[in-house]
C-alpha cells in the first residue's frame, strides 16, 4: 500500500480482472523488449464498478494494483501518480477490448462525456500495450 | 471456509437447466453405453427427481411452497448416497453444486421434522448411546487389536480406526496396524476415547448431533499431542479433512493410509517383496476421491462486468475432485510385484459409487445392494480377479454385491494386499493365489 | 392426481413402481429450462414450472406405450412423451395430461456397420451411441443441445442442427425406419421397418407414400403426433482415429489429439466475405465442423467458465470469425484437406490464428468430437436460448444475422439480455453447404424477472421482425399461436398441419402445446 493506503497491491474487483488479463504479458519477451524503456502509470477506471486499475509499466515489467474509485477524489493524479487516466463504463471497455468500437468512436464518446481521459498522449502507449494482447 | 450460504443456495436452486448432465459421467469420458451413467439413485428408480438435478428442482419447489415436507419428498431426497458424481458432471461447465444442495435440503427436512429416515434415526441414537452406529458395546471397540501390535502412547501419529473397521472389518484395522509396526512407525490409538467420527450423522442432515460429535472428538484429540492422524476409513478421513474444518479449526495433519503408505514406500520404509501375480481393479471410494477435497477460503470480489454477467475475481476455487486421492493407491498397487492393475471405465473423480453412503445402506438396503452389484459387474468386465479399495464401508457393501451376484471376484482392502506383499500373510497369499490362478 | 380406478389401470400396464402421481413427483416433472418465458408469452407468472401433469409413467417397451396411449384415449387424458427431457417442449400444456417418461426404453437395438445405421430406443444418449459406434469406426449426428440428449428425440420430434452438421447433416435428414405409436394407439412402422416380410430398418420411405415429412416436418411435433419408440438413423464415418484418450482431472482434462486433425479460426471481417468463404469451404466437402460464431461465442467454445473466457478476449475480438475443423483417417486424406484449406486461405487472404495467436486446450478437440460445444453457451449468465433461427441459404442466414443486430442491441441496452454486441449467432452448414442453419443464442438470467420478461419480449419481437423482413420461418414455430401467425404468410401450411393433426389424432390425445391443435 502507498502512504495514504489507497493503492492496493492485491488488485481487487475490476482491477483484479485487468490484472489477470494484462500481467501474463510479463511472460512475453517481445513485450519486455518493446517496452523496456517505458516508465509509465495508467489509471483505468470502470465508472460503474469498484476498484480502478493502476497499471505500471517499468522497464518492460507490468504491475497492476487497485485503487478504490469511491470517493472519486481517490483517483486524482497527485494521490495516485498516474501519467494517463481513462474512465468509462465497463461495456465500453469491453467494446474497446473486442474491437467493437474504434478510436474515433472513443473520441466521440469522449466528446459526449461518456469517456473521460487525461494525459491523452501518454495514453497512446497504453493502446500499444493493448495491441499486444491481440497478438 | 466456503460452503454454500443461504443466499447462494436460494439463487442456485433456480439455475438448474434440467439438462440431465448430472445423470452421466463427464460426457468426454463415456467409453461405452453400459458404463455411461453416474447416479445410482436414478439408475435404480428412473424418475427424474432422483437425479442430482431432480433434487435441485425439489429444493426449489419446496422453497416456492409448491410442495411441502412429506414422506414422499423425504424418500426421494434420502435415496441418494451423496456420492457427488452429479456435482462433478455438472461442474464440467456449470457452476451449480448439486451435492451441497442435496445436503442442505436434508438439513431443511430435518429441521422441518421430516428427516432423517427411521433407520438412520436408529443409528444416530446408537451413536449417542454406544458411540458407534452398530449398537456394539463401546467397551468392545478395541477387540480388533491383536496382542502383538505395538502401540506407542507418546507417538505423534494417531491411527483412527473408525467404527466400521473396529466392529465389522477388523482385518483392515489389523492390516494397517501391522504395516505401521513393520515400517517402524510409532503410532497411538484412542482406545476407549475413540468415538464415531459423525459422518453417518452428517450425511443425514442432522447437523446439531454432528456438531456435538465433532466437538467431543476434537476435544479429545487436542488434549493429546497429536501431529498426524491416519485413517483407513475413507468416510472418517473425508469427515475430518473436509467437514470438520467447516465448523472448527484444528492443527493436525490428516492422512489416509494410502497416502501414508505410499510415502513410506517411496522412502523405503516398506518393501513389497512377495509376488502377487493377480489382476486387480481399484474402486475409488467417493470419500477418498472426489469428495476428499477441502473447501478453500476465497476472499475475492464478485464483479458485475456487464449487466447479467458477473465474474469472480480471482476465480473462486471450484471443488471438482481434482485434489482427491487417486494416485497414491494406484502407486501402491503398481509397486506390488507381479500384480497387474486394470482400470474400470468409471474411475477417479467420476468413479461409480459402491452404494453404501449417505445413509442409504441403513435406510434403503435394496438400493445399496443394487448399486454394489452394478459396480461388481463393472469390475468383472475388466477381467480382474480381485477388486481392491480403501474403505471399510465400500468393502462391506461391495462384498455383499459379490455374494449377491455369486461372483468369482475377491475383495481385498489395499492394506491387506500390502501385508501379503510384505510377506506378513503367507497363508492368506497362498490361499488367494490358489483361488485365482 | 389420477382417479383411483384410472391409476390402477395404468399400474397394471407399467407396474406399481413405474407410475407416480404424487404431488412431489408431478411438481418435479413440471419444471423445465425456459418455461419462464413460455409462461411469460402466455401471460402467466414467469416461473420455470408448467402445468402439473396428473402422473408420470415409465413404460419399458413399445407394447406398454401402446397400452398407455389407448388408456389415455379411453379416459380422454392427454399424454406428453419425453426422453432426456431438456427444454419446455417436454412440458404438458394442461393439467389433464400424463407424462410418458421413456427412460426405461434405453436399448441400442442394432448397429449395422455395413449399411451404416443404428437402431435405438428413446433413452439412448448421443454420447452413449457414439461410444458404441466408435468401436466400428463410425459416429452419429448429435444435436447442438449436447451429447447427453436423445438422438431419437432430435430425429423424430425436434429440430436437429449440430456442430458436426457439415459431416453428419441434420437430424431430420438422417431418419430411416421408425416405430411410431400413433395417438390413437396404433403402431405404425415407417419405411422398411413396416414391410410385411423381412422388415428391417435401412430405409425410411414407404411402404407407399413416405410419411417422414408428415412425422416431423422441419421442427418436429414435440410429442404432438404420437410416441416414437424406435428409430433407425444414419451413421457416418468417424472423422479420424477413434483413439479417445484423456488424462488429468475434470474439468481440465488433457486430450491426446488424434493424428490428422487441424483447427482453423479465421476472421472474415465482413458477412459478405464470410458468405463466399463459407460456400467455398463447404463446396470442397472437407470440413467436420464449419461454423460462424460471434466473438463471444468463439471465446466461449474455448472456455469452461466466464472467468476463463476473459483471457480469450484477444481472439474474441474477431469481427466475423469462422471456425473450421478438418479431420482425416489417413495421412493422404489429411494432406489433401490441408492443401485445400491452404489454397482457400491464400485465395481469400485469410489468416488462421490457431497456432500463432491462439492455441486451444486439447480438450476442445475432445469436445468437438463429442459434440459438447453447444453447452458452452451457458457459461456467461447461466441461461441462454435462441431468440431466432432458421434453416435456409447462407445468404438468408447472414441477412438475418445482419438485420437482427440493431434489434438485439435495443434489448442489450435495456440490460435484459447479455451483451454480445447483437452479433450472438451460430451458423453452421448442413451436408457440405447443401443448406445452412442459423440461430441466435441470447444470454439471459433465469433468476431475474426483468431478464426473463425482456427475453420473452425479445423473442416475440423477433418473430414479428422475421415476418416483416421476410426472413423465413424461425426456429421455434410451435404451438397454435405461432403457426397461426406464420401460416398465412407461408402458403397456409398451418391449415395442412391441422389436417394432419386431425387425421392422426382425432381425439386430441397427444398434447399439442408445442405442435398444433386441430381446431
Amino acid at each position: 500500500m502507498d502512504e495514504k493506503g489507497i493503492i492496493n497491491p492485491n488488485a481487487r474487483g475490476f482491477a483484479g480482472l485487468i490484472k489477470s488479463i494484462m500481467e501474463p504479458l510479463n511472460d512475453n519477451l517481445e513485450f519486455k523488449e518493446k517496452f523496456k524503456k517505458l516508465d509509465r502509470k495508467f489509471l483505468i477506471n470502470a465508472s460503474n464498478l469498484n476498484h480502478a486499475a493502476l497499471i505500471s509499466v517499468t522497464q518492460g515489467v507490468m504491475k497492476v494494483e487497485s485503487v478504490p474509485n469511491k470517493p472519486e477524489s481517490n483517483l486524482k493524479k497527485k494521490l495516485v501518480g498516474w501519467d494517463g487516466y481513462i474512465s468509462m463504463d465497463s461495456q465500453i471497455f469491453l467494446a474497446l477490448a473486442m474491437n467493437r468500437i474504434s478510436i474515433i468512436g472513443i473520441g466521440i464518446k469522449w466528446i459526449l462525456g461518456k469517456v473521460k481521459m487525461r494525459g491523452i498522449l501518454k495514453l497512446l502507449s497504453l493502446l500499444s500495450i493493448f495491441d499486444f494482447l491481440k497478438k | 471456509m466456503m460452503q454454500l450460504n443461504e443466499e447462494e443456495y436460494q439463487t442456485m436452486i433456480k439455475r438448474c437447466l434440467r439438462c440431465s448432465i448430472c445423470k452421466w459421467i463427464p460426457q468426454v469420458q463415456i467409453k461405452s453405453q453400459k458404463y455411461a451413467t453416474a447416479c445410482p439413485a436414478i439408475d435404480l428408480y428412473n424418475f427424474h427427481p432422483y437425479s442430482g438435478g431432480g433434487k435441485i428442482i425439489l429444493a426449489l419447489a419446496l422453497e416456492m411452497g409448491r410442495i411441502k415436507p412429506s414422506k414422499d419428498l423425504r424418500d426421494i431426497v434420502y435415496k441418494c448416497t451423496e456420492c457427488g458424481n452429479c456435482a462433478i458432471a455438472c461442474k464440467f461447465l456449470g457452476t451449480l453444486e448439486p451435492l451441497e444442495i442435496i445436503m442442505r435440503l436434508r438439513e431443511k427436512l430435518v429441521k422441518a421434522g421430516c428427516g432423517p429416515m427411521p433407520a438412520q434415526e436408529e443409528y444416530i441414537k446408537a451413536v449417542r448411546e454406544f458411540n458407534n452406529p452398530y449398537k456394539e458395546p463401546h467397551a468392545n471397540r478395541t477387540d480388533w487389536l491383536p496382542k502383538d501390535i505395538k502401540i506407542d502412547h507418546s507417538a505423534k501419529v494417531l491411527y483412527y480406526i473408525g467404527c466400521t473397521s473396529s466392529y465389522r472389518r477388523k482385518e483392515m484395522a489389523i492390516a494397517a496396524a501391522r504395516i505401521m509396526n513393520k515400517a517402524g512407525i510409532p503410532f497411538n490409538i484412542l482406545q476407549d476415547e475413540e468415538f464415531c467420527c459423525g459422518s453417518p450423522i452428517l450425511r443425514t442432515g442432522e447437523l446439531d448431533t454432528f456438531k456435538q460429535v465433532l466437538n467431543r472428538n476434537l476435544d479429545v484429540i487436542e488434549s493429546k499431542d497429536i501431529e498426524t492422524i491416519v485413517f483407513s476409513c475413507a468416510g472418517c478421513y473425508d469427515t475430518f479433512k473436509v467437514d470438520y474444518p467447516l465448523y472448527r479449526n484444528y492443527n493436525f495433519e490428516v492422512l489416509h493410509t494410502v497416502e501414508f503408505f505410499d510415502k513410506l514406500l517411496e522412502d523405503g520404509k516398506i518393501k513389497l517383496t512377495e509376488k502377487i501375480p493377480i489382476k486387480v481393479t481399484y474402486h475409488d471410494p467417493c470419500h477418498l476421491g472426489r469428495n476428499a477435497e477441502r473447501y478453500e477460503e476465497w476472499e475475492g470480489d464478485v464483479v458485475q462486468i456487464l449487466p447479467l454477467i458477473t465474474i469472480d475475481v480471482p476465480p473462486k476455487p471450484k471443488r471438482t475432485g481434482k485434489r482427491g486421492i487417486y494416485d497414491a493407491p494406484r502407486n501402491i498397487l503398481k509397486r506390488i510385484p507381479g500384480l497387474t492393475l486394470v482400470e474400470m471405465e468409471r474411475i477417479r473423480e467420476y468413479a461409480y459409487c459402491c452404494g453404501a453412503g449417505g445413509g442409504v445402506k441403513s435406510a434403503f438396503p435394496e438400493m445399496a445392494l443394487n448399486t454394489a452389484k452394478l459396480r461388481i459387474e463393472e469390475a468383472e468386465d475388466t477381467g480382474a480377479e480381485v477388486i481392491v479399495s480403501a474403505c471399510p464401508f465400500c468393502s462391506t457393501n461391495l462384498k455383499e454385491g459379490i455374494d449377491s451376484r455369486e461372483s468369482d471376484l475377491k475383495y481385498y482392502d489395499i492394506s491387506e494386499l500390502m501385508l501379503m506383499a510384505m510377506g506378513l500373510e503367507p497363508e492368506k497369499l497362498k490361499w488367494l493365489l490358489s483361488e485365482v490362478v | 392426481m389420477l382417479q383411483k380406478q384410472i391409476l390402477e389401470e395404468f399400474q397394471k400396464i407399467v407396474g406399481l413402481e413405474n407410475i407416480d402421481d404424487s404431488e412431489v413427483m408431478t411438481n418435479a416433472y413440471s419444471y423445465n429450462w425456459c418455461m419462464e418465458f413460455v409462461n411469460c408469452t402466455e401471460g402467466k407468472e414467469p416461473i420455470p414450472f408448467s402445468s402439473i401433469p396428473k402422473a408420470v409413467l415409465l413404460p419399458s417397451n413399445t407394447e406398454e406405450v401402446q397400452q398407455i396411449v389407448r388408456l389415455c384415449n379411453k379416459y380422454n387424458i392427454q399424454f406428453k412423451a419425453q426422453s432426456t427431457g431438456l427444454g419446455p417442449w417436454n412440458q404438458p400444456s394442461s393439467e389433464n395430461c400424463v407424462i410418458i417418461d421413456l427412460r426405461r426404453m434405453n436399448k441400442i437395438i442394432k448397429i449395422d456397420d455395413r449399411s451404416l445405421y443404428a437402431v435405438v430406443e428413446p433413452y439412448v444418449s448421443g454420447a452413449q451411441l457414439q461410444a458404441e459406434t466408435m468401436k466400428f469406426g463410425l459416429t452419429v449426428h448429435m444435436p447442438g443441445a449436447g451429447p447427453q440428449v436423445s438422438p431419437l428425440a432430435s430425429a423424430t420430434s425436434m429440430n436437429g442442427p449440430g456442430f458436426t452438421s457439415p459431416h453428419t447433416g441434420h437430424s431430420a435428414r438422417n431418419v430411416l425406419g421408425v416405430e411410431w405409436v400413433l395417438p390413437d394407439g396404433e403402431i405404425l412402422r415407417l419405411g422398411s421397418a413396416g414391410m410385411k416380410s423381412n422388415p428391417d430398418w435401412y430405409i425410411g420411405d414407404g411402404p407407399g407414400p413416405s410419411l417422414r415429412g408428415i412425422m416431423r416436418g422441419w421442427a418436429g411435433a414435440k410429442s404432438g403426433i404420437g410416441v416414437f419408440t424406435k428409430v433407425a438413423f444414419k451413421l457416418f464415418p468417424y472423422p479420424c482415429s477413434t483413439k479417445f484418450k484423456l488424462s488429468g482431472n475434470s474439468p481440465n482434462y488433457e486430450f491426446e489429439i488424434p493424428d490428422f486433425m487441424k483447427l482453423y479460426v479465421m476472421d472474415c471481417k465482413s458477412y459478405n466475405y464470410l458468405e463466399n468463404v463459407f460456400l467455398k469451404i463447404e463446396e470442397e466437402e472437407i470440413s467436420f465442423i464449419c461454423s460462424h460464431l460471434s466473438g463471444y461465442g468463439l471465446g466461449a467454445i474455448f472456455s469452461n467458465s466466464i472467468e476463463s473466457l476473459m483471457d480469450k478476449i484477444p481472439i474474441a475480438g474477431m469481427q466475423v470469425p469462422l471456425v473450421v475443423l478438418i479431420a482425416a483417417r489417413t495421412k493422404r486424406e489429411f494432406e489433401y484437406k490441408q492443401k485445400v484449406m491452404s489454397n482457400i486461405i491464400d485465395d481469400f487472404k485469410l489468416e488462421n490464428v490457431i497456432g500463432s495467436k491462439y492455441t486451444p486446450n486439447s480438450l476442445f478437440y475432445a469436445e468437438a468430437l463429442r459434440s459438447n460445444l453447444g453447452l458452452h453457451g451457458f457459461i456467461a449468465t447461466g441461461g441462454f436460448q435462441s431468440s431466432k433461427g432458421q434453416c435456409d441459404t447462407v445468404k438468408v442466414c447472414l441477412k438475418t444475422t445482419k438485420m437482427s443486430i440493431p434489434l438485439k442491441k435495443r434489448y442489450i441496452k435495456k440490460g435484459v439480455i447479455g451483451n454480445d454486441f447483437g452479433e450472438g449467432v451460430w451458423i453452421t452448414s448442413y451436408e457440405s453447404g447443401h443448406y445452412f442453419h442459423i440461430e441466435s443464442p441470447t444470454m439471459f438470467d433465469q433468476t431475474e424477472e426483468k431478464s426473463v420478461t425482456g427475453m420473452a419480449e425479445n423473442m416475440e419481437e423477433n418473430y414479428q421482425f422475421d415476418l416483416l423482413k421476410h426472413l423465413g420461418a424461425p426456429f421455434f414455430v410451435e404451438g397454435d399461436k405461432m403457426h397461426d401467425l406464420f401460416g398465412p404468410e407461408m402458403m397456409d401450411y398451418h391449415k395442412w398441419l391441422r389436417k394432419i393433426k386431425k387425421a392422426f389424432d382425432p381425439n386430441g390425445i397427444a398434447d399439442s402445446g408445442f405442435y398444433i391443435n386441430a381446431k
